[in-house]
């Protein structure tokens, strides 16, 4: 998943590369190996692209907000909350007091490692209100 | 991997979340190095079938070997700058 401008354009890059190297197989491959290569590079294409659409989707605002069960399910959208709410890395770092490295470092595990309390911190420098109802 | 190591490639390189500080890693990114360009005939047609499937869990389309096992095994033509 991108989850900042740089990533998008480092996406992009590898997308152009990708493209080279396509051009590159089919001026020096030939049979079943240049099928095959040719295929992979294809998929890569495909999902580099297709992160690229989600990152500008997200970045316009488009996200459904999820209804969970379990709060672990949170986590691996945060950081697709942060993107649709408009705020980058940079900023929520320093809306939290941490530097950008910190807030790459949780986005790089998907929020996994982060406690719950950090979390609800986490979401209220977004600005991401939050309903929890438990039944028993 | 012994599908691999069977079809003659010795070389291959893990990568992914399975490799960064992710308690719970979802996938595996992997790649192999061509032995020689014969390698397509000899390998497991499984691990180099590039159809895109729908997975929904994920709602994205991923490679089958994704959608069946979590990983990707990407190709290294590293044989072609020998040649």
């Amino acid at each position: 998943m991108i989850k900042s401008d740089a990533q998008r354009e480092r996406t992009a890059a590898q997308i152009e590369g990708f493209r080279q190297a396509l051009a590159k197989v089919d001026r020096e491959m030939t049979g079943k190996r240049a099928a095959t290569v040719r295929g992979s590079y294809e998929g890569m294409i495909r999902q580099l692209e297709e992160e690229l659409r989600e990152y500008g989707d997200l970045k316009s605002g488009e996200l459904t907000f999820p209804d969970v069960e379990r709060l672990d399910q949170i986590a691996p959208f945060v950081a697709k909350m942060r993107i649709a709410k408009g705020v980058s890395q940079t900023e929520l770092a320093r809306r939290l007091g941490v530097s950008k490295q910190v807030v790459s470092r949780y986005e790089e595990t998907e929020y996994q490692t982060v406690a719950i309390s950090r979390l609800q911190e986490i979401l209220d420098a977004i600005g991401i209100k939050t309903l929890v109802r438990l039944k028993a | 991997m012994t599908a691999f190591w069977t079809a003659g490639i010795e070389d291959i390189f893990i990568d992914g979340s399975f490799c960064s500080e992710k308690p719970d890693p979802g996938d595996v990114d992997e790649y192999w190095v061509e032995p020689d360009d014969g390698v397509y005939d000899r390998v497991d047609p499984y691990w180099i079938d590039f159809e895109m499937v729908l997975v929904p869990q994920v709602r994205k389309w991923k490679w089958r070997m994704w959608a069946d096992h979590g990983v990707e095994f990407f190709i290294h033509p590293a044989y072609a700058g020998k040649t």
